[in-house]
C-alpha cells in the first residue's frame, strides 16, 4: 500500500494541478465566452448598423414615393390627365419648379392610363406603355423598382379613386447609387438589387455583387443582410472587417492571458498557504493524540489555537478527552469496588466464622476507596466492635472528618452499622467528599454483610431445629417400636380373649340348651322318645359329642390362657428394657442415640427380640 | 289620369308583341345587327350620367327594335367605359372605328373627353351623338362635314339662361367658379359674353382643377370680389367639395349657387346632402319627367323604363333625366336618319341626321332636329332650374316663387 504523504505535498500535488486544469478550463471557458460576446455585440452592432443603413435607405426612398403620391394627388395633375390646356400650359412650368428630395437628377413624367407620356420636366421622358409596371399601377398599386441602370417609381394618379393616369419617377444609376449609399465610419455598407447587382458600396467594401456566406471574403468580414423596409427588393449589407472588429478581443485575450499567469500564482499561494493553516494545527493535533495514545494521560490537552475550525476540533477533542479520563477513573473506582466486593465474596465462601468475615472486610474497604491511605473502617455488630485501624479511636472516630456509614440491618432490625472515614480532611470535589460509587459500595458491603449474617444466623437455627425434630422423631419412633412389640404381644392375647369369650363353649352349651330343650318337651314320652324317635334316639350320641366337644375346648382354654400368660409376661418384659434404656440413656437426645438404641434392639439376641 | 293607364296598358302590350311576335324577327338567320356604341363615364365619378344615357339608348332601342329594327336589323348597344379620361375616350372612338356595323357613338358627360374625341371621330368618321356634354366646341369643333350632333344643353346658351336666372333671381353681381377644362372654358366664354349683353361681367372668375379637395379659397376670393352669386360649372366630384366649402363657411358668408347641370351625372346628392340643408343651390335642367313638356310620351317611356327596371317605382326615381331623355330622343333620331339614308353608311347616315323631317321627341317636337348649320336640337329655350328636394329628387324650381318668397 503506497503510503501517505502529507497534506502539504499532498495539496500540492493533488489539489494544485487539478486546481491549474480547473482554472485553465474557466480561462478557456471565459475567453469562449468572451469571444462569442465580442461576437454576438459585433454581429448586433453590424446588425443595427445594418437596420439604421436600412432605415436610412428606406426614409430617402419613402420620401421619393411620398412626393410622387403627393404629386400624384395634386388637382394640377389630375386635371392634366383631363384638360389639354392645363397639360401643355400649366403642367410644365409646375413640373419644372418641382423639387423632389433627393438627386437633382430626377426625371418626374405624367402618363395617361396606357403609359403614354403627357408631359415631362425632362425632354428625354419616356413612357409606361406594354411595361408591367404600367399594369400594376392602372391596378392601383404603387410600383418601383430599382437596379443599377436606375430607379423607377410610379404612382398611380386617381381620379375619384380610379387610376387614370401615373406620375413616373426615374433616376439614373449614379443619382441611384447617391440614393441608396450609406456611410458610417466603422462599417462598411452596400446595396443591391434583386438580382443582386450592387447598386451602391461604400470606400473598401469587397463586393461586386451580392455577397454569400460561401464567398472568399465572408471569413474576413463580419456581414447582416437586411431587407429594406418597405423595398423588399432592395437589399442592404452591412459589414465590419474582422480585424477591425475583433481587435478588442485580442487586447482582452492578452490581458486574459496576463490575468491568467497571476491567477496561477495566486492559486498556487493560496493553495500552498490553505493547506500549510490545515497542516500544522493538524500535525500539532496529532503529536498530542500520539502522546495521549502512548503515555495514555487523558489529562493532555491540546492548545486551542488557529482558525475556528481547529480550535473547536481542540475543544471538542479536550472535552473528549476529559470525559474519556472520567470514564477511567470511574471504571478504576468500579474496579476497585469489585475486587473488594469480590474480595468479601471470597471471604465469605472461606468461612463461616463473622469475626473473620469482618476483619477480611475491614481489610478490603480502604483499597476500595479513592484514598485508601487515609481511609479507615468500622464495623460494629450486636455491640461487637471491629476496626480496620487500631488507631480508628484517635483519627477517626474522634475527630470531625467526613464519614460514610450503612447500618446493619439484620433480620429487619438495626443490629449494627459499617463506617468508613478518612484520616485526614479532603477537599470536596463536585459529587461529594465521597463518590456516589463509593457511598452505594459501602451500602452493598453492609448489604452482603447483613446478608452472610442473616445467613449464618439462619443456618445455626435450622441446625438446632434440624436436632430438636431429631429427638422427636427418635421418640417417636421408639415409641412405634415399643408399641410394635407391645402390640405384639398384646394381639394374640386379644385373639386369646376373643377365642375365650367367642369360643366353641358357647355353641356346646347351645347344642346342650338345644338337646335339654328336646329332652324337656319330650319328659311325657321321653322312653318312647329316646327309643324310637328319631332325633331322640340321638340325643344321648349328641350329649356325649356336646361333651366331648365341652372337655375340648376347656382343654383348649387352659392353652389359651397359658400362652396369654406368656404374652403379658413378654410385654411386662418390653415395657422393663424400655425403662431400663430411659433410665440408662437419659442425656441421649440426638439421633444418633435414638438410631443407636434402635441399633441396640437390632442386635439383641433373637431370643431376647423375639420377646 | 287615365292617359297614363292608356299608355302603360300599350306598353305592356307593346312588350307582350315583342316578346311573342317581335323578337323572331331578330332570331336565327336575322341580318347583322345595327351597332350604336356608348363611350361614356360608367364606373367614375359621373357614373350615374353614364348609365342614365344608357337606360335611355336601350328604352329606344327597345322601342325600335320592337317595330322590326331600323332596314330590318335591329340596334345593338355596345358600352364602353371612358370613366372621363379623355385618353380612354379617344382610345374608345378608335376602338369603336375598328368595329364592323357600328354607326355612331353616344357620348357621355364630360366636354373634355368630347372634346379629345373630335379629331378621332372625323378620323374614323363615326357619327357622334352627344346626349350631354354642353361645350359649345364639341359641336362648334370646326370639322366639316361634322358628325357631332346634339340633343343636350350647348354652353352658347347655357351661359345667357343662367346669368339671366341669376339676375331674375336678384343677383347683380356674378362670380363664375369654373372647372379648368374646356368645358370650363366653354362656359367662361358664353358666360362673359351674356354677361357682356347685359351690360354686366362676371366679379372674379375663379377656376379650380378635377380632383381639387377644397374650393374654400376660390369662394372666399369670390366673395371678397363682392360677389352674391356663384355661377358653378363643375361635375359632382367638384360639385361636391364645392358645396361643401361653402357649407364650411360661416352662413352669413354663404352665396347662392346656380350650376351647370354637370353636377347631377354623379352621385352629388349621396355625398352632398347634409351640405345641401345649408347650401342655397339650383342647377340647370332640360328635362323632367315630373313637369315634362309631352305628357303622354313622358308616360309611355316610364311605364317601360318601370318594365325594364322594376327597381323604379315613380317618375322620382328616376335619376339624371335628362341624359335619358335625350338618349332616348337621339336614338330615335338615329333610327329616323338610318331609315331615311337607307343604309347603315356613316356618312350616309350624317347626311340624313341633318335632313330629318320633324320629329316629336319626349323632349320637344324637332322641327327639325338637326340641319347642315345646326348640329344641336336644343336651344335655351329648352331649359330651365332645377333643385333637390331633401329626398334627392331633382325637381323644377321657379324663379317667381323663389322671388316671391325672398320678398316675403
Amino acid at each position: 500500500m503506497k503510503k501517505p504523504s502529507p497534506i502539504l505535498p499532498y495539496v500540492l500535488k493533488r489539489v494544485l494541478p487539478a486546481s491549474l486544469a480547473a482554472l485553465v478550463g474557466i480561462w478557456i471557458c471565459m475567453r469562449l465566452i468572451a469571444l462569442d460576446t465580442v461576437q454576438r455585440e459585433v454581429h448586433e452592432r453590424v446588425r443595427v448598423e445594418a437596420g439604421k443603413g436600412a432605415g436610412t435607405v428606406a426614409a430617402r426612398l419613402n420620401t421619393l414615393m411620398d412626393s410622387l403620391r403627393n404629386l400624384a394627388a395634386n388637382d394640377l395633375v389630375i386635371n392634366s390627365l383631363i384638360d389639354t390646356t392645363a397639360r401643355e400650359n400649366y403642367l410644365p412650368p409646375f413640373f419644372r419648379s418641382l423639387r423632389i428630395p433627393g438627386p437633382r437628377e430626377v426625371r418626374i413624367t405624367l402618363t395617361d392610363y396606357r403609359g403614354r407620356v403627357l408631359t415631362s420636366n425632362r425632354l428625354d421622358a419616356t413612357g409606361l406603355e406594354g411595361t408591367k409596371c404600367l399594369k400594376t399601377v392602372m391596378a392601383g398599386r404603387e410600383c418601383f423598382s430599382i437596379s443599377n441602370k436606375g430607379l423607377r417609381a410610379v404612382v398611380p394618379v386617381r381620379y375619384s379613386g380610379l387610376p387614370e393616369g401615373a406620375v413616373c419617377a426615374t433616376y439614373g444609376q449614379k443619382q441611384v447609387s447617391q440614393m441608396v449609399t450609406v456611410s458610417e465610419p466603422n462599417a462598411v455598407f452596400a446595396v443591391f438589387d434583386r438580382e443582386g447587382a450592387c447598386l451602391s458600396a461604400s470606400a473598401g467594401a469587397p463586393w461586386k455583387s451580392r455577397p454569400s456566406a460561401a464567398a472568399p471574403h465572408a471569413e474576413q468580414w463580419i456581414e447582416a443582410f437586411v431587407k429594406i423596409p418597405g423595398f423588399v427588393d432592395l437589399t442592404l449589407v452591412c459589414a465590419e472587417s474582422r480585424e477591425q472588429a475583433f481587435a478588442a478581443l485580442n487586447r482582452l485575450d492578452g490581458f486574459f492571458l496576463v490575468a491568467a499567469a497571476f491567477n496561477l500564482l495566486a492559486l498556487f499561494l493560496a493553495v500552498f498557504m490553505s493547506a500549510r493553516m490545515v497542516a500544522w494545527p493538524l500535525a500539532g493535533f496529532i503529536r498530542k493524540m500520539d502522546r495521549i495514545r502512548d503515555v495514555v494521560q487523558l489529562d493532555e490537552k491540546v492548545v486551542e489555537s488557529g482558525p475556528e475550525e481547529f480550535r473547536r476540533l481542540a475543544r471538542s477533542f479536550n472535552g473528549l478527552t476529559g470525559n474519556l479520563a472520567r470514564v477511567t477513573r470511574g471504571l478504576n473506582e468500579r474496579i476497585k469496588e469489585l475486587d473488594c466486593l469480590y474480595g468479601i465474596s471470597l471471604l465469605v465462601e472461606s468461612t463461616d466464622s463473622l469475626q473473620e468475615i469482618f476483619e477480611g472486610t475491614l481489610d478490603l474497604i480502604p483499597s476500595a476507596f479513592r484514598f485508601p491511605e487515609m481511609t479507615c473502617a468500622r464495623i460494629v455488630l450486636d455491640g461487637d466492635v471491629l476496626v480496620s485501624n487500631p488507631n480508628w479511636g484517635n483519627q477517626c472516630e474522634a475527630c470531625n472528618y467526613p464519614c460514610i456509614s450503612e447500618t446493619l440491618m439484620v433480620d429487619g432490625e438495626p443490629a449494627g452499622e459499617i463506617r468508613v472515614c478518612y484520616t485526614e480532611d479532603r477537599p470536596e470535589c463536585d459529587e461529594g467528599l465521597f463518590l456516589p460509587e463509593e457511598k452505594r459500595l459501602i451500602k452493598k458491603i453492609a448489604q452482603r454483610l447483613t446478608g452472610v449474617v442473616e445467613r449464618l444466623r439462619a443456618e445455626e437455627r435450622l441446625r438446632k431445629t434440624e436436632e430438636s425434630q431429631a429427638m422427636e422423631a427418635g421418640r417417636a419412633q421408639m415409641s412405634a417400636l415399643v408399641l410394635h412389640h407391645v402390640g405384639n404381644a398384646v394381639t394374640p392375647l386379644q385373639v386369646y380373649v376373643e377365642e375365650l369369650r367367642d369360643g366353641a363353649g358357647r355353641q356346646s352349651l347351645n347344642y346342650l340348651e338345644s338337646a335339654y330343650g328336646d329332652l324337656l318337651s319330650h319328659k311325657e314320652g321321653l322312653g318312647g322318645y329316646v327309643n324310637r324317635d328319631a332325633r331322640g334316639k340321638q340325643v344321648f350320641a349328641y350329649m356325649k359329642s356336646v361333651i366331648r366337644s365341652l372337655k375340648k375346648q376347656d382343654e383348649q382354654r387352659e392353652t389359651l390362657i397359658r400362652e396369654m400368660a406368656q404374652s403379658v409376661f413378654r410385654i411386662s418384659e418390653i415395657l422393663k428394657l424400655q425403662q431400663t434404656y430411659a433410665e440408662e440413656r437419659n442425656d441421649a437426645k440426638t439421633r444418633e442415640a435414638m438410631n443407636q438404641l434402635l441399633n441396640d434392639v437390632s442386635d439383641r439376641p433373637d431370643t431376647e427380640k423375639e420377646r | 289620369m287615365g292617359w297614363i293607364r292608356l299608355a302603360g296598358t300599350v306598353a305592356v302590350v307593346s312588350c307582350l308583341w315583342v316578346l311573342t311576335e317581335g323578337l323572331p324577327v331578330f332570331g336565327a338567320g336575322s341580318p347583322d345587327p345595327i351597332m350604336v356604341g356608348l363611350d361614356a363615364d360608367m364606373s367614375s365619378g359621373s357614373a350615374r350620367s353614364g348609365e342614365a344615357i344608357r337606360r335611355g339608348i336601350v328604352l329606344a332601342m327597345d322601342e325600335i327594335n320592337g317595330r322590326g329594327g331600323v332596314l330590318g336589323r335591329p340596334l345593338q348597344l355596345v358600352v364602353k367605359d371612358h370613366r372621363g379620361n379623355p385618353a380612354r375616350g379617344v382610345d374608345n372612338i378608335k376602338a369603336f372605328g375598328d368595329m364592323k356595323n357600328l354607326v355612331a357613338v353616344v357620348g357621355g358627360l364630360h366636354t373634355p373627353v368630347a372634346l379629345a374625341e373630335l379629331e378621332a371621330i372625323h378620323k374614323n368618321r363615326i357619327i357622334y351623338l352627344d346626349p350631354w356634354a354642353a361645350g359649345t366646341p364639341v359641336v362648334d369643333n370646326g370639322y366639316d362635314p361634322n358628325f357631332v350632333f346634339r340633343v343636350s344643353v350647348r354652353d352658347e346658351y347655357a351661359g345667357g339662361f343662367l346669368v339671366d336666372k341669376a339676375l331674375e333671381m336678384g343677383h347683380k353681381k356674378v362670380a363664375l367658379l369654373l372647372e379648368q377644362t374646356g368645358w370650363g372654358r366653354s362656359n367662361e366664354r358664353s358666360m362673359k359674353e351674356a354677361l357682356k349683353t347685359r351690360w354686366l361681367r362676371p366679379v372674379t372668375i375663379q377656376w379650380f382643377h378635377w380632383g381639387v379637395q377644397d374650393l374654400t379659397r376660390q369662394i372666399r376670393g369670390a366673395r371678397e370680389a363682392g360677389a352674391d352669386v356663384i355661377i358653378l360649372v363643375a361635375n359632382a366630384p367638384e360639385g361636391i367639395v364645392a358645396v361643401t366649402s361653402m357649407a364650411g363657411l360661416p352662413p352669413e358668408q354663404r352665396l347662392h349657387i346656380i350650376s351647370h347641370w354637370g353636377i347631377t351625372g354623379g352621385e352629388f346628392f349621396k355625398h352632398a346632402e347634409e351640405r345641401l340643408k345649408q347650401v342655397h343651390l339650383v342647377f340647370l335642367q332640360t328635362y323632367s319627367f315630373l313637369d315634362p313638356p309631352f305628357p303622354e310620351k313622358a308616360e309611355a317611356l316610364f311605364s317601360a323604363y318601370q318594365k325594364k327596371f322594376p327597381e323604379c317605382n315613380t317618375v322620382e326615381d328616376i335619376f339624371a333625366p335628362v341624359g335619358t331623355a335625350h338618349a332616348y330622343d337621339l336614338m330615335h333620331l338615329l333610327a329616323l336618319a338610318i331609315e331615311k339614308a337607307g343604309t347603315t353608311d356613316r356618312p350616309a347616315v350624317r347626311k340624313a341626321l341633318e335632313n330629318l323631317d320633324p320629329y316629336q321627341g319626349l323632349v320637344r317636337y324637332y322641327d327639325p332636329a338637326f340641319t347642315k348649320d345646326r348640329h344641336d336640337a336644343l336651344d335655351a329655350s329648352d331649359f330651365s332650374l332645377a333643385r333637390y328636394t331633401p329626398e334627392g329628387i331633382i325637381v323644377p324650381f321657379k324663379v317667381e316663387n323663389h322671388v316671391a318668397a325672398d320678398k316675403k
